[in-house]
């Protein structure tokens, strides 16, 4: 499992049977990566590289942190830190439909910020969340960390072993959304901080290897400190 | 032929000195300082973001908005801010060669938008922008099929030569800026001012070939790195 750095124009790989991905592109039966970002040879047919920079791609399926941008006649706008606001239609978000609501600013309203699914997204129609399943919904407390989207599966883990090493380390819940957004649903300050120094720790070194065992060192240390 | 020298000692087709940055500015996506000699040029790219006004915006592809800009005091003499006739020029042409080597498709509606201040002029501007945005560009995560490096060259007393000074421009018969992807081979801009024979154009493109393949390579060894110190931290784990 080596992963190599690559720069657009880098030649990842050659054959006719291999497809581009939504960071490379195809001349012939070469496969060129078209940005910065790093490369991990696999047995699929598709190939694509783990961008370490750049805004997020929305796709169908992942669970993001929004924050309300706007109110409209029939869905809120969402900024979900990508190229294009999301939109979160009212039937998407009540799940009573026949309930009448006096004030739709009550349930959610601007700058309130909500985990949410994105249900459908392609070329021609804006990312459609939904906050109907269970898990979502708005969160009304917490800390929110930025990262670079494309460095949240280091963030998680294989198999959530990071986030989970985090969450009981720390000892406190934490939603992750595939756009870069990180909340720690806690009042205690001193943690706020640790896991911030920890998502900056991962922001600067994604590609160095051994990252998990070097956040454990930092988290202990950390937390002997403190207690 | 012998007598002829360059006002800074430098042989014909030698570059000056160039120093590239990375990510210099915190509130861009992307960002990059590049400096040929006294040409120093800060760019700065955001983006994919929405456009607006909506309406506007195109259905299928994302546009890409380039202001090329000189500050006041980049010149020896006051230049007023406001932006010229050449600075819009220059915007155009340089909004061109990249639209060349952006894959636009990928964000629908969106617009990527490129500010490029030239801090000190001293010739060959547009080139050095185009420099600066290319690794702008990357450190934004923006899809390029290749870096785009650019290089002028130019005709003073009947010989060839690269990477003009500003006061080699102003006496030049003929110069010459270039644009392209040097791994694909492919040519984003050419354009020319004064008057050259078919030979020495051949001869000139030859030489602004090879000069942008040294700034490629200088540009690659900037995005590493901007990386590599990391790397570097950790030495051999």
């Amino acid at each position: 499992m080596k992963r190599e750095i690559v720069l657009p124009s880098t030649l990842l790989e050659t054959g006719d049977d291999l497809k581009p991905g939504l960071t490379t592109y195809k001349i012939g039966p070469n496969i060129f990566s078209g940005i910065l970002g790093l490369y991990e040879k696999t047995n699929s047919k598709e190939i694509n590289v783990i961008p370490l920079k750049g805004k997020y791609y929305p796709s169908i399926g992942d669970r993001v942190v929004g924050i309300v941008t706007k109110f409209q006649v029939f869905s809120w706008n969402v900024d979900i830190n990508s190229f294009h606001e999301a939109i979160l239609p009212f039937s998407n978000a009540i799940k009573k439909e026949r309930q009448f609501y006096s004030d739709l600013n009550k349930l959610i309203s601007i700058n309130d910020v909500i985990y949410a699914e994105i249900i459908s997204f392609d070329r021609f129609s804006p990312p459609t969340l939904s906050i109907k399943k269970k898990g979502l919904g708005k969160i009304t407390e917490g800390y929110i960390y930025e990262m670079t989207p494309g460095k949240i599966p280091r963030l998680i883990g294989k198999n959530q072993s990071m986030i989970n090493m985090i969450k009981q380390m720390l000892g406190i819940r934490i939603i992750v959304g595939k756009n870069g957004r990180v909340v720690a649903l806690t009042q205690d300050f001193n943690k706020i901080e640790i896991l911030g120094e920890v998502i900056q720790k991962i922001e600067n070194e994604s590609h160095v290897p051994g990252l998990t065992d070097r956040i454990k060192n930092l988290l202990e240390s950390k937390l002997n400190k403190t207690s | 032929m012998s007598q002829f020298k360059r006002s800074d000692g430098r042989a014909n087709d030698e570059l000056r000195p160039i120093k590239a940055e990375m990510h210099v500015l915190k509130n861009a996506d992307g960002s990059a300082y590049f400096e040929m000699g006294n040409t120093k040029v800060i760019a700065a790219v955001y983006g994919p973001r929405e456009y607006y006004p909506k309406q506007l915006a195109l259905p299928q592809e994302s546009m890409v908005r380039v202001r090329y800009h000189m500050i006041p005091f980049s010149v020896k003499e006051r230049k007023s801010p406001a932006l010229t006739r050449r600075e819009i020029e220059i915007s155009k042409v340089i909004k061109e060669a990249f639209g060349g080597c952006i894959k636009k498709d990928l964000f629908p509606r969106s617009t990527i938008d490129v500010y490029i201040e030239v801090l000190n002029a001293d010739g060959s501007t547009r080139v050095a922008s185009i420099n600066a945005v290319s690794l702008a560009l990357v450190d934004a995560g923006i899809f390029l099929y290749d870096l785009v490096a650019a290089v002028s060259v130019g005709k003073i007393h009947d010989q060839l030569i690269v990477d003009l000074t500003g006061d080699e421009d102003q006496n030049s018969e003929a110069d010459m800026p270039i644009a392209m992807m040097p791994s694909l081979n492919k040519i984003l801009l050419l354009q020319m001012d004064g008057t050259l024979t078919v030979e020495e154009f051949n001869n000139l493109m030859k030489m602004g070939i090879q000069a942008i393949k040294k700034i490629y390579e200088i540009q690659k060894e900037t995005i590493r790195s901007s990386l590599e110190s990391v790397l570097k931290m950790y030495g051999q784990t």
